[in-house]
This record gives structure tokens, sequence and C-alpha cells, in this order.
């Protein structure tokens, strides 16, 4: 029973990203459909997912029908929602990632060539010490 | 299947549902098995369909819908009818009976037609 509930959440999943529709009315559509399809399987003891495409269609087929409704005008207009949105994030990573290596480059330059992330304390033995300070002197 | 038959069953889906619902509460995979059962197997329907009126329905205000709990996790989504949905079923019923008075009496088919 757990194969079968396991093949058709997968069955449900291919639904779900082949619809065309506003995320809210997804959820709505894909749990009706769960729960038809484990009313479905629990109702007439259905061990195979193969049952389920003969009942309900394949996953593509039963978008079809859903797909079919949205008007056209509304599927154009969440393409192109989508592709702005994608355009957008495109952008915004080029950006940053223009801006990043534009910094490296600069701080590149700035410390001759090499990548120096802090000035180096020298120390010094006490000997060493006296004599630079009797040359000091 | 053809489609002249989708057609048919599709404009005839939101009568059937109604009047299904007016008896009792039900839920979507059982009002598909009613059709199939009550019609001999002549009125299948795909879940698609189906839903796509049940939502039309309820977004007019006409169904309504509630939630139960079927075994430990799981929660079933029933239709209950409102009274609005029943004044829509009985003007729709009368449109349908209209129409179907007309074709009968374009085809020559109807058993007391008035000629």
């Amino acid at each position: 029973m757990n194969n079968i509930k396991k093949d058709a959440e997968a069955f449900v999943a291919q639904i779900k990203s082949n619809l065309v529709c506003p995320d809210g009315e997804k959820n709505r559509i894909t749990k009706d459909i769960e729960n038809s399809i484990l009313d479905y399987i629990e109702e007439n003891g259905v061990n195979d997912i193969s049952e389920v495409y003969s009942q309900f269609g394949t996953p593509q087929e039963i978008c079809a029908q859903f797909n079919a409704e949205v008007e056209p005008k509304k599927i154009k207009k969440m393409i192109s929602i989508r592709k702005t949105v994608l355009v957008g994030v495109i952008v915004i990573v080029a950006m940053v990632a223009l801006s990043l290596i534009i910094t490296l480059i600069d701080a590149h330059k700035d410390y001759g060539g090499y990548g120096v992330e802090s000035e180096v304390e020298v120390l010094h033995s006490s000997e060493e010490q006296s004599t630079i300070s009797d040359e000091e002197s | 299947m053809s489609q002249n038959k989708e057609n048919f069953k599709r404009g005839c889906t939101e009568i059937l549902a109604l009047y299904l619902l007016c008896q009792e509460d039900m839920y979507g995979y059982q009002i598909t098995q009613l059709f199939s059962e009550k019609s001999g197997g002549r009125f299948t329907m795909l879940e698609g369909t189906l839903y796509l009126v049940l939502y039309k329905l309820v977004d007019a205000g006409y169904l309504s819908t509630y939630s139960k709990l079927v075994g430990k996790k799981r929660t079933r989504k029933y239709y209950h009818i409102e009274p609005a949905g029943r004044e829509y079923l009985q003007r729709i019923l009368h449109e349908y009976d209209e129409i179907s008075l007309g074709i009968a009496l374009i085809l020559d088919r109807g058993a007391d037609t008035n000629e």
C-alpha cells in the first residue's frame, strides 16, 4: 500500500509541474485530484499505478483539461510575469557578480598585484632590536 | 471518446452534480462514481472535468465545501449545496426541459409533440 501511495504522490507531483495557473489554484487542483486518487486506491484496493492511469488518464491529460479552461490571456500574462522575474533575477545576479569581480581586481591592483589581506607585523629579537636602536642613534 | 459526447457531458455536469448534491453532501470521487453507477456506465467522467464545474459552482456561491478527517491524517473535501444552488438548479432544470423539448420537436422525436 505504501508503494502505491508513493507512486500516487509522484503522479500528483507531475500534475503540479504541468499545470499552468496561479499557485493557489494549483494547490487546490492537486489536493483535490490527490484525494480522488487516494479514494480510488482505498475503495478499490488498487496496488498498481497503471490502474490509476487508466482511471484518471495520464498527468499530461489531466493537466490539459485544466489548462484548456484557463483563458489564453491569463496564460500569456503568467508566462510574461515569469519571464520578467527570471530576467530580473539574472540581471541582479550578473550585477552582483560584476561588482564582485571589479572589487577583487581593484584590491589586486592596490597591493601591487599581490593579494595581501593584512599588514604583517615584523618582530625582532632583543639583540636585533638593540642593533637597530644603535644604528638609529 | 467522441468530442461531441464530451461536449454534451460537460454541459450536463452542472445540472447532474447539483441534483446529486441535493440528496446529500458528497466528495468528488463519490460524485463521479455515482454518475457512472446511475447511468449504467454511460456517463463516465474524468476528474478534471468535474472539478472545473465544482470550482465554478463554489466560486458562484452555489456550493460550499468542508473537510472531514479520513483515517489518521487525510482530510476529504465534501461539497454542500447552498439555498442559492437549489434555486439555480431549478432554473437550469427548467432551461434544460425547454431546450430538450425544442430539440425533440425539431428532430421529430417527441412522444407527445404538438404538431
